[in-house]
């Protein structure tokens, strides 16, 4: 089925690239050795000199046919190095019937199958839907391009036929929704602003489950040190991670879903790391419903390619009440617990307190390789005033270690293994990374799968 | 811009870049007389944003409702420097 010429005429003046256009810009120049299987660009490429997997759909070729699925799924299981999706499909061609659907899944059984095991990566420029979607959403890392994309299951028709709904793609599947729900993790202004995305995270992964991630040359921090207010007062926690990542290489993802806690790719000392983060500024860190899936789910995926995870707690812990048991808090707040235990068997973990880690929210810091306390910070049952609550005694003026100064000094209490000061911490990460770094444990082909629960 | 002249640049639009061939005035419905389908009306707002010179303030949000040629001519003809 050729590309039809009149939304290939539209792509051109709104500066949108051809499938092949994708795949060339996305891999070092001149490496991307492709064939064309109707409607799917197939082919392999160098990234940074590392050999990537690409299959780019055209959405100016309706739905992805019964051959080209085939081809796909047999791509994605002969991948060793990553494999990056490059989407505009409706999905499954429907003038193709049930062969197409077949191929679909066989496509989508593939990707699931090397969940894990190498690294995928989904851009998303035009429209994905149906098979397109969930093959999307089988990927680690997904990046759209801002207000040009969607995704969804069905599109706006389809759903009108089922449920006499009208949408049009934004309101049913576009950048804004699906960053409040925490499906994209990039987001791009145009084409290629999004492959530099899928390049620069790349950059911070190894080929696969069974090889390290590849150093780069240490940067200084931007920041030498920083300053934190009272317990009691919100900050950014930008303004610790500026003064712990080399500078310009930290990669937020997700950062609007889930907000109270950050996560993203960064270098500490030319070495990649997951760096998670309470952000204080968002509940007061407080891990709620979403936060903790996003927590989970980038723990795993950081354990699964042998990338050190570095956790700076800031937190009262997980957010109670009424909403949050219906939004299922405990079975994501226990996905939390489960990914650390799993990733300290597995990856370095090195976990910074910097002012409090109250109740459950200590997981943050819980069973780290190493577990670095800035100066005055407190581990606690419970906050001071849930505890005065609870014992029925006045809040106004009682100290949040009432009872015993060493009750709540995190290396006192034997959490901590050392406390630094603000100005030291980036060193001390340095050197606890050093320490720890034979903490990785072999692996094998899969660690674990990272279909997503 | 006046109205004329937003009706005709977007009538120049509709049939140079979405071929479309039924005839097209005023009460035209984008999607239902001209066959305009999800994907085609969200290139179409990018392009008139693109060719009237639509500020930032105009986003994709600011064209729903706008079903027929003479609504979307209208806001044209109101948002265009």
């Amino acid at each position: 089925m050729p590309p039809d010429a009149t939304s290939d005429i539209r792509a051109r003046r709104l500066g949108r690239l051809a499938p092949d256009e994708r795949a060339a810009a996305l891999c070092d120049a001149g490496t991307f050795v492709s064939e064309r299987c109707d409607g799917v660009v197939l082919g392999t490429g160098h990234v940074d000199g590392r050999a990537v997997v690409v299959l780019a759909t055209d959405g100016r070729v309706r739905g992805m046919g019964a051959v080209a699925g085939t081809r796909a799924a047999a791509a994605v299981r002969a991948a060793s190095g990553p494999v990056v999706l490059l989407l505009d499909s409706e999905g499954a061609r429907t003038s193709e019937g049930v062969p197409a659907v077949l191929a679909s899944a066989d496509w989508l059984a593939a990707l699931a199958d090397a969940s894990g095991v190498v690294p995928l990566i989904a851009v998303i420029f035009g429209v994905a839907g149906g098979s397109a979607a969930y093959a999307a959403a089988l990927c680690d890392l997904v990046v759209m391009v801002s207000e040009r994309s969607f995704v969804f299951v069905a599109g706006p028709a389809v759903v009108q036929a089922a449920l006499g709904e009208m949408n049009d793609l934004a309101s049913l599947g576009g950048t804004r929704l699906q960053s409040s729900s925490g499906f994209v993790h990039l987001l791009a202004d145009d084409d290629r602003a999004a492959l530099a995305h899928a390049r620069a995270t790349l950059a911070r992964l190894p080929s696969n489950a069974a090889t390290l991630p590849p150093s780069a040359p240490p940067r200084a921090p931007r920041a030498s040190t920083f300053t934190l207010p009272p317990p009691s007062r919100a900050y950014d926690v930008q303004t610790i991670i500026d003064a712990l990542v080399d500078q310009a290489t930290f990669i937020p993802l997700a950062p609007t879903f889930g907000a109270s806690i950050q996560t993203g790719l960064a270098a500490i000392d030319g070495e990649p790391v997951l760096l998670v983060a309470s952000q204080p500024s968002e509940l007061a860190g407080a891990l709620d419903a979403c936060a903790a899936q996003k927590l989970a789910r980038f723990v795993r995926f950081a354990a699964a390619f042998n990338l050190p995870i570095v956790t700076l707690c800031d937190t009262p812990g997980f957010l109670p009440g009424r909403a949050q048991e219906a939004q299922r808090i405990l079975v994501h707040g226990a996905k939390v617990i489960a990914a650390y235990a799993e990733a300290r068997q597995s990856v370095p973990l090195v976990a910074v307190i910097a002012r409090r880690a109250v109740g459950a929210g200590a997981v943050l810091a819980y069973g780290a390789h190493v577990v670095i306390a800035l100066a005055g910070a407190e581990v606690q049952q419970m906050g001071p005033a849930a505890a005065a609550a609870l014992h029925g005694i006045p809040t106004i003026g009682i100290p949040t270690n009432h009872l015993d100064p060493t009750a709540t000094d995190p290396e006192a209490t034997g959490f901590a293994h050392q406390t630094v000061t603000p100005e030291l911490l980036r060193g001390a990460l340095v050197d606890a990374l050093a320490h720890v770094r034979t903490a990785r444990v072999a692996s094998g082909r899969r660690k674990t799968s990272l279909v997503p629960l | 811009m006046e109205h004329a002249d937003a009706l005709e640049r977007l009538k120049t639009i509709l049939i140079d870049d979405f071929k479309v061939s039924a005839s097209i005035d005023r009460t035209s419905h984008l999607r239902t007389d001209l066959g305009l389908d999800s994907l085609a009306l969200t290139d179409l707002a990018f392009l008139v944003k693109q060719d009237f010179a639509l500020g930032a303030d105009v986003g994709p949000e600011s064209f729903r409702g706008l079903n027929t040629v003479g609504l979307l001519a209208d806001f044209l003809a109101r948002h265009a420097p």
